[in-house]
């Protein structure tokens, strides 16, 4: 039924009262609603269609002083514990690269205006997250994560050199800094995502196999494993929250058994390959001017830390192992103290981003704030883990170690988590209108 | 006789969420409840209650979602959440306080008069 012209001028003149545009539509809605009823409730009682329409809108009262009234209850809500610690952490990066690379002996210098610059691009980075819609995320999906499969494909072949003249490089490059983004993409399609059964199961574990053996092309497996991996556990929780409408047990049967048939082969036919790193990986000695320097490394200055003050260990290879292990270096230069501090900060961020996401109504909020808080907390974990025991070096920790590119990506994602917390009061799954399925019809007809 | 609406204003939260504790409930549905049982004693226009309803789902006092109503429309309905009921008793202790101790006074007053 459409809008009587009474309702629309009325609730138009209420929601121009409202200054923050986001909650207009909602507040429309429910107005509207509320007038729809009362008109009803009037015509059932005798009175004709426009007597009751302009006799509900009275009844409403006066509709600059309603708009006010919403005005001072409808805010966006900034998240203000997950914003200060981001800053802090920002920050804390930035002074803690900037001493490290003062304090050990190597040709390596800070370029103080480029440091800054990237500092103030991740600021900016963070706003443009902050204040950008997440919801158009579960309303283009197809085309969001088209658009990023495409990005992901041609990038690499467009020689911008700042990154390298090598296409093998740049294809490694791009696809380590859009990996995070992986999760975001897929949780979305996962919140769209419309058909149910074992047939539409099967059809989104097809998509998640596709994007990880996508980034198989770009011979970043462990980046694929990872960020993939997240994905598998989103599309576990919806297998078990009864999203497909399926038997749970064969469900996960669907998902886990092929991963282990797979694993199996792998393994199997790598075994010797699989065995020499993981001996590597537990005793580095093995091999400690090749594939076990990292961890010797690592495993030394730890050894060799205090609580506060400069370890023990003596080694000219700070800067080899400085953009992998920076956290090392620091727990070696200054203490474990700045471990402790660290780890405060970042269990700061993630109990607070976690009080948001429980009080996130939208469905999609939450998938996008989990999405973000899964992959920041994977890159934390095996950054540190990395960095107290030197297994693998695969990610950044975010905001804090040295890589520009990954800082401004860490800096967008937190924004736009950020950008959740802040309009949750206002968006629901109802608000977002996803686009429809397509639907093909195939017509045969006779030539003539 | 004239009702006193800043006796209202105080009453209001505590009368949502008493409401809400029996069921959940659209803003029509609330209003249109509210005036029959308080046989038209009590009209909330629009502009009060939805406020109203907002603060009290920003303090998780409340829940919305959305539900197809008794006319088939969806609608905003509203839930009222544990930390709501806890908010409800305290505000029945509050009002029974507050309503025993102006008896109190008025009574007094008319054993003076009586005097």
């Amino acid at each position: 039924m459409s809008e009587h012209d009474v309702f629309r001028a009325y609730l138009e003149k209420v929601c121009e009262q409202i200054r923050w545009k986001k909650a207009r539509p909602v507040i429309h809605k429910e107005l509207g609603d509320h007038l729809e009823d009362k008109q009803a409730a009037l015509i059932a009682s005798g009175s004709a269609e426009d007597e009751a329409a302009n006799e509900a809108v009275r009844d409403m009262g006066d509709a600059l002083l309603v708009g006010s009234q919403l005005d001072r209850s409808y805010r966006p809500r900034p998240a203000w514990g997950v914003i200060a610690v981001t800053v802090i952490l920002m920050i804390v990066g930035y002074y803690a690269r900037d001493y490290i690379v003062h304090n050990i002996n190597s040709h390596r210098t800070v370029d103080v205006p480029r440091s800054l610059f990237f500092l103030g691009a991740a600021v900016v980075a963070l706003i443009v997250g902050y204040f950008l819609d997440y919801t158009i995320l579960g309303k283009h999906p197809l085309l969001i994560g088209a658009g990023f499969a495409a990005v992901v494909m041609l990038l690499p072949f467009f020689d911008l050199s700042l990154i390298s003249n090598n296409l093998d490089y740049r294809a490694y490059y791009y696809g380590t800094n859009l990996a995070p983004f992986i999760p975001l993409i897929y949780a979305a399609f996962l919140w769209w995502w419309p058909y149910k059964g074992y047939g539409g199961l099967i059809g989104s574990y097809l998509v998640l196999i596709f994007i990880t053996f996508s980034w198989l092309v770009f011979g970043l497996l462990p980046y694929a494993i990872f960020h993939c991996g997240i994905c598998g556990i989103m599309l576990t929780a919806e297998v078990l929250k009864g999203k497909f409408n399926i038997r749970k047990s064969i469900g996960m049967s669907i998902l886990y058994v092929p991963v282990a048939l797979v694993g199996l082969v792998i393994g199997s036919s790598l075994l010797k390959l699989i065995a020499r790193r993981l001996s590597l990986v537990m005793y580095p000695w093995l091999d400690p001017e090749g594939a076990g320097f990292m961890g010797v490394q690592i495993r030394q200055l730890i050894n060799g830390a205090k609580w506060i003050g400069r370890g023990s260990y003596t080694t000219d290879h700070l800067s080899a192992i400085l953009d992998d292990a920076m956290l090392t270096v620091l727990i070696h230069k200054v203490g474990w103290i700045s471990f402790v501090g660290i780890l405060f900060l970042f269990g700061a961020l993630f109990t607070f981003s976690f009080l948001q996401v429980r009080r996130t109504k939208s469905k999609l909020g939450r998938f996008t704030a989990i999405a973000v808080l899964s992959t920041l907390m994977l890159q934390c974990f095996i950054y540190i883990f990395n960095n107290l025991f030197g297994y693998f070096s695969l990610a950044v920790l975010p905001l804090l170690s040295f890589g520009n590119a990954e800082l401004l990506v860490d800096s967008f994602l937190i924004g736009l988590m950020l950008s959740v917390f802040r309009t949750n009061d206002v968006v629901t799954d109802a608000v977002i209108e996803p686009r429809a399925v397509p639907r093909f019809r195939i017509r045969f007809e006779r030539l003539r | 006789m004239r009702n006193d609406k800043t006796l209202l204003s105080g009453s209001l939260n505590l009368l949502l969420l008493k409401l809400l504790d029996e069921q959940d409930m659209y803003g029509y549905q609330i209003t249109e409840t509210l005036a029959s049982r308080s046989d038209n004693t009590f009209t909330l226009k629009a502009g009060t209650l939805y406020p109203l309803l907002h603060n009290l789902e920003k303090r998780e006092a409340v829940v919305s979602y959305e539900k197809a109503a008794e006319n088939g429309r969806n609608r905003k309905y509203y839930s009222i959440t544990p930390k709501g009921r806890g908010m409800l008793e305290e505000k029945k202790a509050e009002w029974r306080i507050f309503s025993s101790s102006v008896d109190s006074v008025l009574e007094g007053g008319q054993a003076c008069v009586g005097a």
